[in-house]
C-alpha cells in the first residue's frame, strides 16, 4: 500500500541528494576553475617576467639577462620549472638550465597568452603557458635613445611548472566536498525522516481513530486537539458528517422500536377481539373462519413486531443475555419436535447426529430463538420431501467449540444471495407470499449469535445445499 | 368476582370487558388514570388491570398511590412495554403480575384468576367443600364427579362464598363482588340467587350447605350432618 509518509521521505531524500551532488559539482567546478585561473596567472606572470628579461639593445641584437642563480626554480634540480623563448620561425633563443638540451616547442595557437597541460621532460605533469611579446628596447642611461632601432621582431616564451600542487589541492577540495556532500545528505535523509515522522504524526493519529469507528457503532469522533491547519477542515467535516449519521442511526432504531411498540396497543385490540368474539359460537362457519383468519392475522403481526423489536434492541446494543448452563442436544430436539409438525406438511424429513448430552453456557432464550429460526427456515425453504441434516459436534478440547450444524438443500439459492441473507426482510423470492415468514429469521439468528458470543456462519456447497453453523464456546 | 379495567383503548377495554364479563366476572372500567383512581378508591375489586400509559395520571404514579393510601388491591399491569427495566419498575412500584401487549385473552384470564386464588389464600384453582368440587379455572361444580350446571351469576357467587370458606361474607360484599357497577341491582337478586344454588346443591344432594347467618350475611360450609 502506498504511504505518504514513506513516500515523502524517499522524495525528500532524493531532492536533497540529488540537490547536494549538484551544488557539490558546481561548487567544485568554480573552485577549480578559480584555483587554476590563480595558477594560471602566476603561471602568466613568471612568463612575463621571463619575457622581460629578452631586451633589444641599441644596436639591435637581442639580449636575454637573466641570472640562473637568482631564478633557482629553473635550474637543473629536483622538481625545476622550465622556460624557452622561441622566435617566431620556430628558432630557440634561450632556454632554462632546466630543460638542458630539451625543447619545449611553441604550441600554434592564434591566442595569447595560451594555457596547456603538459607532461614535463621529467615525466611530471605540468601546466605551461605560451605568450608573444616583442622584447622591449633597452633604455640608455635611463632614457630612451633618439634614434631607436626597428623594433624587434615577436617571440614567444614557453614556461612551464609541475601541476602536482594544484592538483592535490583539487583532491584534496573534491573529496572535503564528497565527504561533507555525503555527510550532509545522511544527516539530512535523517532529518527529513524524523521531520516528516513527526510531521505525518497526525495524519498517523487521525489514521488510528478512524480506524477505530466501528461500522454500527458512530459515537467515536476524531480529536482535534493540536490539529494543524491544513487537515482542520478534513476533520471538522468527517466530525460532522458522523455526527448526522449517528443521528439517522439512531432515528432509524427509534423509528424501528417506536413502530413496533406503537404496534402493539392495535395489534393487542385485534388479538382481544378475535380472542372474544372468535369464541362466540355463530352458525356461519365463514365468519367463525374470518375470525379464525383475524386472530391468525393477529398472531403473526405480534411475531413480527416482537422480532422488531429484538432486532432493534441488537442494534442499540441493549440485547443483554442471561448464560446458564444449556443442553444443546436437549433443546434441538424439543425445536426440531416443535417443528415437525410443519415438516410432516412438506414432507420433509431430520436426520440428527448428536451426542446424548451436550452442554454449554449460553442464554437459554437465545440459544433456542438460533436453532428455532435456523431449523424453521431450513423446513421451509427445503425443496418438498427433502431432508434436514442436523449434527451437534464438539471440536474438541484444543479448539474448546460446539458446533451445531444445520444443513438442508437449497435449490434456487446462489452464492452471490448469501450476501443478502442476514439483511432484515431479505428473501429470495419477492412476492412475500409465504406465510408466517417475514425474512427476519436469519438477522435475528445473527443478532442473538452476538449477543450470546456464538459464531454464526453459512455458506453454499457445491451439492446446493445451505449449510448453518452455529459454534458456541463449551 | 369484580374486576375494574383501566385502559385507554377504547377498543381493547370494549373487547377485554366483554370477554371477562362473558368469563363471569363484574367488569368495571376506565378510560384515563384519575377516573382509573377514583374508581379503586371508592369500590372495593378483587383485581385491578393497569394500562401503564394513560392520560391524566399515568399507571405506575396510579399504582404508587393506591399502595400509599393502603389499597393492596392486586394489580396486574398490562403494557407495551416488555424491557426488563419496566416489568422490574412495574412489580417495584407495587404490581402483582405484568402481561406484555398484546396478549392471548386466556392467558389474561388464567392470571387473573392466579391473582384471585392468591388474594385469597387459595393454593390451588379448585376448592374443596364437603363432596363439592368447585373448579374456578374450568368454571364448573362438579359433586362426586357429577357436574351442577350454575349460571355464570350461580357459578360466581358459589366462588366467592367458596374462596371465603367458613367465613361470613355480607350481602353487600356478595352485591359488590359479582356486580359490576352498571348493573341494576333488584332488591332480593342475591337471596334468589343463593336460593337458585341451595336448590341445586340438595338436588345433587351435596354436603355442602350455605347458612344463613340472620342480619350478617352468609357462609358455605361442609354439611356436618
Amino acid at each position: 500500500m502506498k504511504s505518504i509518509r514513506r513516500e515523502m521521505t524517499v522524495w525528500l531524500i532524493a531532492t536533497v541528494g540529488v540537490l547536494l551532488v549538484i551544488s557539490g559539482l558546481i561548487l567544485y567546478q568554480y573552485v577549480r576553475v578559480v584555483l587554476t585561473e590563480g595558477f594560471d596567472e602566476a603561471l602568466l606572470d613568471q612568463a612575463k617576467a621571463v619575457s622581460t628579461m629578452t631586451m633589444q639593445e641599441p644596436d639591435g641584437h637581442l639580449e636575454f639577462e637573466l641570472n640562473p642563480l637568482s631564478t633557482p626554480q629553473f635550474l637543473a634540480t629536483l622538481k625545476p620549472q622550465y622556460y624557452q623563448v622561441w622566435t617566431l620561425t620556430d628558432v630557440s633563443f634561450v632556454r632554462s638550465p632546466s630543460l638542458q638540451d630539451g625543447d619545449m616547442k611553441p604550441i600554434p595557437t592564434s591566442t595569447t597568452p595560451h594555457f596547456s597541460d603538459i607532461r614535463l621532460p621529467d615525466g611530471r605533469l605540468g601546466r605551461r603557458v605560451d605568450l608573444k611579446f616583442r622584447p622591449i628596447l633597452e633604455l640608455v642611461d635611463g632614457k630612451l635613445m633618439e634614434n631607436p632601432p626597428p623594433p624587434a621582431p615577436e617571440m614567444m616564451v614557453v614556461v612551464a611548472r609541475e601541476r602536482e600542487s594544484l592538483d592535490t589541492t583539487l583532491a584534496t577540495i573534491k573529496g572535503f566536498s564528497f565527504l561533507a556532500s555525503l555527510l550532509i545528505a545522511v544527516g539530512g535523509a535523517v532529518a527529513v525522516s524524523l521531520i516528516v515522522r513527526r510531521t505525518t504524526r497526525t495524519l498517523r493519529r487521525l489514521g488510528v481513530e478512524v480506524d477505530s469507528i466501528q461500522p454500527d457503532d458512530l459515537k467515536g469522533r476524531l480529536s482535534t486537539d493540536h490539529l494543524p491547519s491544513e487537515l482542520w477542515p478534513i476533520v471538522s467535516k468527517w466530525n460532522s458528517l458522523l455526527d448526522r449519521m449517528q443521528a439517522a442511526l439512531e432515528r432509524e432504531h427509534r423509528f424501528t422500536a417506536d413502530a413496533a411498540h406503537e404496534l402493539r396497543t392495535p395489534v393487542a385490540e385485534l388479538r382481544t377481539l378475535t380472542d372474544v368474539v372468535g369464541n362466540w359460537t355463530t352458525e356461519s362457519p365463514a365468519i367463525s373462519e374470518a375470525f379464525r383468519d383475524a386472530r391468525e392475522i393477529a398472531i403473526r403481526m405480534e411475531k413480527l413486531i416482537s422480532a422488531l423489536l429484538n432486532l432493534s434492541r441488537h442494534e442499540a446494543g441493549t440485547l443483554i443475555a442471561e448464560p446458564q448452563r444449556v443442553d444443546l442436544c436437549l433443546m434441538l430436539d424439543e425445536v426440531r419436535k416443535q417443528l415437525n409438525p410443519a415438516a410432516v406438511i412438506r414432507g420433509v424429513s431430520f436426520q440428527v447426529e448428536m451426542p446424548d448430552s451436550t452442554f454449554v453456557n449460553t442464554d437459554q432464550v437465545f440459544a433456542r430463538a438460533c436453532l428455532f429460526n435456523l431449523l424453521d427456515n431450513a423446513v421451509a425453504h427445503s425443496p418438498v420431501n427433502s431432508q434436514v441434516h442436523c449434527t451437534i459436534k464438539s471440536l474438541g478440547d484444543q479448539e474448546g467449540m460446539i458446533v451445531v450444524t444445520i444443513d438442508n438443500p437449497c435449490g434456487e439459492l446462489r452464492e452471490c444471495d448469501l450476501v443478502h441473507a442476514c439483511e432484515p426482510f431479505w428473501r429470495k423470492e419477492a412476492a412475500r407470499s409465504q406465510s408466517g415468514h417475514f425474512g427476519l429469521g436469519m438477522a435475528l439468528v445473527k443478532a442473538y449469535a452476538r449477543a450470546i458470543s456464538a459464531r454464526f456462519d453459512f455458506r453454499l456447497d457445491s451439492g446446493s445445499h445451505f449449510i448453518a453453523e452455529l459454534r458456541f464456546p463449551s | 368476582m369484580r374486576i375494574l379495567l383501566i385502559e385507554d383503548s377504547q377498543q381493547l377495554q370494549r373487547y377485554a370487558s366483554l370477554g371477562l364479563r362473558q368469563a363471569g366476572y363484574a367488569v368495571d372500567s376506565a378510560m384515563d388514570g384519575i377516573e382509573g383512581y377514583n374508581l379503586a378508591m371508592t369500590n372495593e375489586y378483587d383485581v385491578i388491570i393497569l394500562d401503564l400509559m394513560l392520560p391524566g395520571l399515568d399507571g405506575l404514579s396510579l399504582l404508587d398511590r393506591l399502595r400509599q393510601k393502603g389499597r393492596d388491591t392486586p394489580v396486574l399491569v398490562l403494557t407495551a412495554k416488555d424491557t426488563v427495566q419496566d416489568r422490574v419498575a412495574g412489580l417495584k412500584q407495587g404490581a402483582d403480575d405484568y402481561l406484555i401487549k398484546p396478549f392471548a385473552f386466556e392467558e389474561l384470564t388464567a392470571r387473573l384468576q392466579a391473582l384471585i386464588r392468591r388474594r385469597y389464600g387459595l393454593k390451588r384453582s379448585s376448592i374443596e367443600c364437603g363432596d363439592l368440587l368447585i373448579d374456578s379455572t374450568g368454571g364448573t361444580v362438579t359433586c362426586r364427579g357429577s357436574t351442577i350446571k350454575l349460571t355464570r351469576r350461580e357459578l360466581h357467587l358459589l366462588q366467592y362464598l367458596a374462596s371465603s370458606m367458613g367465613q361470613i361474607v355480607s350481602r353487600a360484599q356478595i352485591e359488590e363482588s359479582i356486580y359490576d357497577r352498571n348493573a341494576t341491582l333488584m332488591s332480593n337478586v342475591v337471596d334468589s340467587t343463593i336460593y337458585a344454588i341451595r336448590r341445586k346443591l340438595i338436588i345433587a344432594d351435596a354436603k355442602a350447605v350455605i347458612r344463613t347467618h340472620r342480619g350478617l350475611g352468609y357462609s358455605l360450609e361442609p354439611d356436618s350432618a
